[in-house]
């Protein structure tokens, strides 16, 4: 039996994938005969037989993709050659190959007849030798090769340093290392303090809880008449542990811009019965908070980037998050695809969003994947916020109430007071990844892109 | 989406044409056969011929074809196809590209990125295994990549392209269609510059980069079984090197050993074990050891390129025997 196996056919193919077997099961094939194609993404390849015999085994079949090496067939050169095969050639035994030829170029060179070998190669008396004489090998120890020297006395630099950290005295420790070197571990364990003993059964949690919060334990509480009690559902244990790990995580600045909302509640006011008739939805003051936000994170890309590992991956598509409140707790819907879409579309997709929000429809993979959030958290009482970012983004951006409010503005040059209806915006960013300057350029876009009012429908 | 090394450098090559259109192509036989190893696959159909550029087979005019491009506010990505030939445009790059910023006071710059397929184990004999990234590494001027995972293909690609340096990214034939990784679909960069720490502990660490990252992390998980506790840090970038991570890292564990398939003599090893000796002496538990590809040419015999090259089991001796110093 022959093994046939998976060729090396390029430097840096590593896997192959059967197109089509040239010989049939049990069929005969020459060595050297094309017996398979094999393809890889580099190019189609014939691979010959091994050897004559007939293909008994097929263990890879057409369409499976087998790695490097991998047994693909085997082929028995002792079954019997139907009749109307081709004869082969005879084959050289194979150590007929490896014999050398008494003469010709594939012939050893130190081998040749009359020739010495290296080794044999001592100059004639009186000559000088060709090459320099032999260096004599000087152990850095008198021992034999293989003992190993006693390094009991040795030090290593961060021996020493521990030394003087903890002002301890080596000689009491016995070294683990290589000739009872004493390791850096060995200091460690002996200024370690000994371990205390197990605690008795009942002390156990509270001791654990101790370790988990350091000094801190939050008070307990007696319940009494009239209390409630609810666990942590499933979606609020998520919610808690999300926004406790973005705590921990990012490194939370939130900056804070006031906005001109005028000619927002313009174009709002002019297409709102406009677009309620011809779309169906109400026309809020979010989908113009997106619109500015996308405009300003196509200027500012880092803002549109989420932290993977030590990496920060700046996405192209903006996937803007929108958070919802729903009874069961707050949602974060995912717009996909924001970057092309007009202020209509947006609003077309919360109002889809919130609905499915509403009735429960939403699935996972929609509140997966953002890049950016907005978060609108209602409309009375609620000047402004510092949002938690949404991990793994860097940034959120957080409105405020729209409140009528007199503020300074200029006509024709001149300096004046007018009724205008504002807003608060905040924007929670992750330092570790933007500085300041770049989230407050940011935030300053967005407020210019809502004031310009530039929205076409 | 799961993706080989080589697609992702396909992916990064072709998304940063979409973004700018003063990214080209430019190389022996990137066109039409879309590259030796199908690197630039497709690209040709997708860019046309006035971006993705067969170029005759001269090394030296190759690179000095981008370097003025680059000076003329293109953004060239140039092959060479194989790393090996290189040092056919050793002059344009190491006098030309590298030091343009230097000779003009900061008002030139030289934004072009040299695709070199580099490595080993391939058995590619003498001409189509080398690991050149020494002869570079210590060029004022110019910036060394070398990627070990799809993801860092994709990413430091991507980063080398926006770079306003000539940046060398060394792409390891070996790891091609071995190394297959889920990684975004989307464009991202991989900061150059930054190491990644691939595993932690407390007892060794290897420092490593490219194609002997994959031994080094297979005898970390063996040692981890016999008690040693190793960390194994992956460099990614040779110049600049991380040298806040190598030293966090030595400091950490006391024991260094440094792996690379490049020769051991004026490897970059060298360098990463004078950094430490100098800046991390007091925290040195050992010796700090280097194994590297023996200090010879590289052979086409398995058997030979086996016994020149490290491995798992050479690694694996070495860091047990440092662990037990």
């Amino acid at each position: 039996m022959t093994d046939v196996i998976m060729p090396q056919m390029g430097e840096s193919i590593a896997e192959g994938t059967i197109s089509v077997w040239l010989i049939d099961p049990g069929g005969w094939v020459d060595e050297n005969q094309p017996l398979v194609t094999v393809s890889t993404d580099k190019a189609d390849v014939d691979i010959p037989s091994p050897a004559s015999g007939a293909l008994t085994e097929i263990l890879a079949q057409e369409g499976a993709t087998v790695p490097i090496g991998k047994l693909i067939a085997r082929i028995d050169e002792k079954a019997a050659r139907p009749a109307g095969a081709k004869p082969q050639p005879a084959k050289p035994a194979e150590g007929k190959i490896l014999e050398p030829k008494k003469e010709g170029p594939a012939e050893p060179l130190l081998a040749k007849e009359g020739v010495p070998a290296a080794e044999e190669m001592k100059p004639a008396l009186g000559e000088k030798p060709i090459l320099s004489p032999p260096v004599e090998i000087v152990r850095d120890e008198a021992r034999p090769a293989g003992e190993v020297a006693d390094r009991s006395a040795m030090y290593s630099p961060a021996v020493m340093r521990l030394v003087v950290e903890h002002g301890i005295d080596l000689k009491g420790i016995k070294g683990t290392g290589e000739g009872g070197r004493v390791t850096k571990a060995d200091v460690l364990k002996a200024v370690e303090p000994s371990p205390p003993s197990p605690l008795p059964q009942g002390e156990r949690g509270k001791k654990e809880s101790e370790e988990t919060f350091g000094a801190y334990r939050p008070p307990v509480y007696e319940v009494e008449d009239g209390d409630t009690e609810l666990p942590f559902s499933r979606l609020r244990r998520l919610i808690a542990d999300h926004m406790v790990y973005s705590k921990r995580t990012s490194a939370h600045v939130t900056t804070f811009c006031e906005v001109d909302l005028d000619r927002v509640v313009g174009v709002r006011e002019h297409n709102k019965a406009k677009i309620k008739a011809e779309v169906g939805i109400s026309l809020t003051f979010l989908p113009f908070v997106m619109a500015a936000a996308v405009k300003a994170l196509k200027e500012y890309p880092l803002m549109n980037s989420v932290v993977q590992g030590d990496t920060i991956l700046t996405k192209y598509g903006i996937n803007m998050g929108v958070a919802v409140d729903s009874e069961r707790g707050l949602m974060v819907p995912v717009i996909r695809g924001a970057e092309g879409m007009s202020l209509i579309e947006l609003a077309k997709a919360v109002n889809e969003m919130s609905i499915k929000v509403r009735d429960r429809k939403i699935a996972p993979e929609e509140m997966a994947g953002g890049t950016f959030t907005v978060t609108n958290p209602g409309r009375k009482g609620n000047l402004f916020g510092t949002p938690i970012i949404s991990q793994p983004q860097v940034g959120i951006l957080r409105m405020g109430e729209v409140v009528k409010r007199a503020v300074v503005v200029e006509a024709d040059g001149e300096d004046a007071i007018a009724v205008r209806p504002m807003m608060y915006l905040s924007l929670s960013y992750d330092h570790r990844v933007v500085d300041g300057l770049t989230a407050n350029e940011f935030l300053h876009r967005i407020k210019e892109h809502l004031e310009e009012g530039d929205y076409p429908l | 989406m799961e993706v080989t090394y080589i697609k992702a450098i396909n992916d990064a090559l072709r998304l940063s044409m979409r973004q700018d259109g003063d990214v080209f192509l430019i190389g022996e036989d990137v066109g039409a056969l879309g590259g030796a190893f199908m690197a630039t696959e497709g690209l040709l159909d997708e860019f046309g011929a006035a971006r993705v550029i067969d170029s005759p087979i001269s090394e030296s005019l190759i690179v000095g074809a981008a370097v003025g491009a680059a000076v003329a506010g293109m953004r060239p990505v140039a092959e060479m196809q194989f790393a090996d030939f290189i040092s056919c445009g050793f002059d344009q790059i190491v006098n030309m590209a590298a030091s343009l910023r230097y000779r003009h006071g900061c008002k030139a710059k030289c934004p072009m990125v040299l695709r070199c397929p580099s490595g080993s184990g391939v058995r590619g004999g003498l001409f189509h295994s080398q690991n050149p990234e020494a002869w570079f590494a210590r060029v004022p001027g110019l910036k060394v990549v070398v990627p070990a995972t799809a993801f860092d293909a994709k990413g430091l690609l991507m980063s080398a392209i926006q770079d306003d340096d000539p940046v060398i990214y060394f792409e390891h034939k070996f790891l091609y269609r071995r190394v297959k990784e889920d990684i975004p679909e989307a464009s991202y960069v991989v900061p150059i510059g930054k190491a990644a720490l691939r595993r932690e502990g407390d007892d060794l660490c290897f420092i490593t980069y490219g194609s002997a990252l994959y031994p080094c992390l297979d005898a970390a998980a063996e040692l981890e079984k016999e008690g040693v506790g190793c960390e194994v840090l992956d460099l990614r970038t040779l110049l600049p090197l991380d040298k806040d991570a190598i030293l966090a890292s030595a400091k950490k564990t006391g024991k260094v050993l440094i792996v690379h398939e490049d020769r051991l003599t004026g490897g970059i090893g060298g360098e990463v074990a004078a950094i430490i000796a100098q800046e991390a002496f007091e925290y040195l538990d050992g010796p700090v050891v280097r194994l590297a590809a023996k200090d010879t040419h590289n052979a086409f015999a398995g058997p030979m390129e086996e016994y020149i090259l490290p491995n798992r089991d050479k690694v694996l001796d070495a860091a047990r025997k440092l662990a037990g110093y």
